[in-house]
């Protein structure tokens, strides 16, 4: 069998500060050229979420981004921002600008430096296009944009305040451009997240339970409000969004549609019959795929993931299985798995009951279709830099054991264990 | 074997309206006045969610309320409101007021005819205070307020926008008052993003059709229950480890997955990439039957729907992972909403006690023992009411399908395809 290898769905790039200033509209670069000048004088790095071990350059380097990647056997990713011209927070993965002004001018400087991005190594990239959909019109304008320079898909907007709710019909002509264009649509983890406040644990660790709520909250919003059944060849991926939250939901809503339940009853008292005609996980690997980034164990667990017992035989319940599921790296980012890449992509393989044919689909296959990657232009740098199956399962042991430790073994244990350390 | 009987964590009530005119301060007698003739005159019934098989003056009536709860097994309740003064929409289980103003004037109404309703049966009701966290110093007195006025117990408030989050230490204060007093929390269903998306008005009312309604139910499993891992992660049971809370008709489903994913992030490196330590002191589903306590309702094995809530599988055996269990479980009916489960109540029940891996005890756990313990019922002066309209576990064990003739089809057809039906179904081992 020949070698395979990754299509990450989850890579952050942005411009360099210099570049960015040759994107940005005349009328806007007084106020770049300030923001940059602050910015230098205050010592911040020219980077976004940036793991302390990777140089700015990665971010915008075409040929150093492309050398990094083949090296933990990545041969393609799917492109999400890092940080564009205006942005406040640059830490933050939708950007928030002081002005709607100056958002939007950040966003149009970020969309054209991304087409001329991808263009650099078109095979290989798949940058998501900036949009909003405020201004629906505007919007679709925007799709067909992206497609006509060759941008290969739309970043799902957050929701605000101020949004519409997904389920609104008014949205449909943004959803038939996508189905128009063959562009998909994919949802990135971090959008509408509350301020939390000040760091520390709990505003840390409540921001990562809740956004798994927030992520994903299009997700139900789309199947609930029938649009997969108005746009059955509308792709939406959720990357980064915490798959977990995803089953859960999914799970729920299959438990609701259905005549004799409570909740149907009720909706028949309120006058609102039931317009989706599927269950709601019948939506996965149809309409709805899902990128498990960083991937990872923690996020979700293998055998959950894949939906099968170490028999191979199918576990009962929603599982996002391998129809759906999508390998991401998150690079350069903070919490990218790029140190241990090999090691997450063992522990898939390893995972008894994942044959060869599902990782397959989850490394590279699935990515491949729902984002129209060309796998016969990509052929020789898999050839190149990618991996044999059988050979990663054999030396599975070894490749884990190459992780950090604390991303393998438990660190508070179980309540019984820590009872005995501490007698 | 000793009869038993249920307490229902999960009640709903309020005044008539002409009741609620009497706990009203006469500077808002007008504006009240005026509400209550403009309901009248639309033909606006005097109720929140009430199933049409009741009359409204079960959300009132002492007597009456009783008498159809015995019917049905029920000797107690904890209460919740069906329904304050000022409320705009009378279906929501949080009163969203016009103001500010008037929201808090319902709020403290409500509360002092609650104290006047439970009065009239002390032993069999424990009503839960409406909290309101805008000022702290009140928010303090009123929690002894409840407790000298003999309410059993607090019923936390949703998120508001620009609101404290349940983490934020200088809700300490509170936290405080309720272990001083012995007092429970309660967190009830029914939360709404204080934040979200009005660009297609509000989603309640006026939003489009069944997609509004599936999304609807979909994100209350979210709202509902964000003080549960707040609380958890904000060290307050930590910082507080006599405080108890309940989490009320707030769909488990989503607690189980939330929980597991805090369980894995504590016990990863995810934070010391952050450079954050962990600084609770226990892994968050570690807190659930000491502190944290789960009241299921309406009461159904379809509120189980992957069969995690008892984390056994169809032999008994543990299951590996979090599951809530049933130390921490309670039962609710949710009288008199229209999704109560009053009129299959005997049929949940012996759904309940057939499962073959529920044992007797845990059985008697969850329709009773929890409750009387976290919500201080006395069971000695209950025991006479138990004893006139309880039921022998065993007899229904006996003649299960005579009390399982008033679920509706898909209720048999879930227990007989092995669906739910509290952990009858084995789930995925989780990998290392």
């Amino acid at each position: 069998m020949g070698k395979t290898a990754v299509i990450s769905v989850d890579g952050h790039v942005k411009a360099s500060r210099s570049e960015y200033r040759e994107y940005i509209s005349e009328k806007h670069r007084e106020a770049f050229d300030a923001e940059v000048k602050a910015a230098e004088e205050a010592g911040i790095p020219d980077a976004g979420n940036l793991h302390p071990e990777l140089d700015p350059e990665v971010q915008w380097d075409s040929d150093r981004r492309l050398e990094s990647l083949e090296a933990i056997g990545v041969v393609a990713e799917v492109l999400f921002p890092n940080g564009q011209p205006f942005q406040i927070n640059r830490l933050d993965d939708y950007p928030h600008a002081v002005s709607a002004e100056l958002a939007e001018a950040g966003r149009q400087a970020y969309n054209r430096w991304l087409a001329d991005f991808c263009a650099r190594a078109p095979e290989r990239r798949r940058g998501q296009m900036q949009t909003s959909f405020m201004d629906i019109e505007r919007a679709v304008r925007d799709i067909h944009w992206a497609k006509e320079h060759g941008l290969g898909g739309i970043m799902m907007p957050e929701l605000t305040r101020e949004s519409r709710s997904l389920v609104d019909p008014a949205l449909d002509p943004i959803w038939a451009a996508c189905q128009e264009t063959g562009l998909p649509i994919s949802a990135h983890g971090g959008a509408s997240l509350p301020d939390y406040g000040p760091g520390g644990f709990a505003a840390l660790v409540a921001a990562m339970a809740e956004n798994a709520f927030f992520s994903n909250r299009s997700l139900w919003m789309l199947i609930s409000g029938g649009v997969f059944d108005r746009f059955e060849d509308l792709s939406v991926c959720y990357v980064e969004t915490q798959a977990y939250m995803m089953v859960a939901a999914l799970q729920h809503l299959d438990s609701m549609v259905n005549p004799a339940g409570d909740w149907m009853g009720f909706a028949r008292t309120r006058n609102r019959e039931q317009t989706t005609e599927r269950f709601a996980s019948e939506y996965l690997g149809k309409n709805v795929f899902v990128g498990v980034s960083p991937f990872s164990s923690v996020q979700i667990p293998m055998d959950d993931l894949v939906g099968k017992d170490a028999e191979g035989q199918p576990l009962p319940g929603v599982h996002i299985g391998s129809g759906a599921a999508m390998f991401g790296v998150d690079y350069p980012q903070f919490e990218s798995i790029f140190d241990r890449t090999m090691g997450a992509v063992a522990t898939l393989v390893a995972t008894p009951g994942v044959t060869d044919d599902d990782a397959r689909l989850i490394l590279v296959e699935n990515a491949a279709k729902v984002y129209h990657f060309d796998v016969s232009a990509l052929q020789p740098h898999i050839d190149r830099a990618g991996f044999d199956l059988t050979e990663v399962r054999a030396n599975a042991e070894e490749l884990k054991s190459k992780m950090p430790k604390e991303t393998r073994a438990p660190l508070m244990g179980s309540a019984a264990a820590r009872a005995t350390a501490s007698a | 074997m000793a009869k038993t009987a249920i307490i229902s964590v999960d009640g709903h009530v309020k005044g008539s309206r002409s009741e609620y005119r009497d706990y009203l301060p006469a500077k808002y007698l007008e504006a009240y006045d005026e509400q209550v003739k403009a309901a009248e005159e639309a033909g606006t019934p005097d109720a929140g969610n009430l199933h049409p098989d009741f009359a409204p003056a079960v959300q009132w009536d002492s007597d009456l309320r009783t008498s159809e709860l015995e019917s049905i097994g029920v000797v107690a309740e904890v209460l919740f409101p069906n329904g304050q003064p000022f409320q705009i929409n009378r279906l929501d289980d949080f009163a969203s007021p016009a103001n500010i103003e008037l929201g808090e004037i319902g709020r403290q109404a409500y509360n002092r005819w609650l104290v006047d309703f439970c009065a009239k049966s002390p032993e069999r009701r424990r009503g839960q205070m409406m909290m309101s966290f805008a000022d702290i110093d009140r928010a303090v007195e009123d929690v002894f307020w409840a407790k000298e006025h003999g309410l059993g117990g607090i019923a936390l408030p949703g998120l508001t926008r620009d609101g404290k989050f349940y983490f934020d230490s200088g809700l300490d204060p509170i936290w405080a008052a309720c272990v001083e007093t012995g007092l429970a929390i309660s967190q009830h269903g029914g939360g709404i993003d204080p934040n979200g998306p009005r660009g297609s008005g509000d989603i309640r009312a006026t939003a489009p059709g069944f997609g509004a309604f599936m999304m609807l139910s979909t994100e209350n499993a979210f709202f509902s229950n964000r003080s549960l891992w707040m609380l958890i992660v904000g060290g307050v049971f930590d910082r507080f480890p006599d405080l108890r809370a309940a989490w009320v008709e707030t769909q488990v489903h989503l607690i189980i997955p939330t929980i597991s994913y805090l369980d894995r992030v504590c016990d990863s490196d995810w934070m010391g990439q952050f450079s954050i330590k962990p600084t609770i002191k226990r892994k968050p589903s570690e807190y659930f039957g000491t502190n944290i306590f789960v009241g299921l309702s309406p009461f159904s094995p379809r509120q189980d729907p992957t069969g995690d809530v008892l984390g056994k599988d169809a032999d008994g055996a543990t299951k590996p992972g979090f599951h809530i269990g049933s130390v921490p479980l309670m039962y609710g009916v949710d009288f008199p909403h229209f999704e109560s489960c009053f009129q299959r109540n005997m049929g949940e029940v012996a759904t309940l006690v057939t499962t073959p891996i529920i044992t007797d005890d845990e059985a008697h756990h969850i329709l009773f023992d929890t409750a009387a313990d976290l919500y201080s019922f006395d069971v000695d002066a209950l025991q006479p009411d138990i004893e006139r309209v309880g039921f022998e576990v065993s007899d229904v064990q006996a003649r299960p399908d005579d009390f399982r003739r008033d679920l509706p089809e898909f209720n048999i057809d879930h227990i007989t395809r092995g669906i739910g039906g509290f952990g009858r179904r084995p789930t995925a081992a989780t990998t290392a």
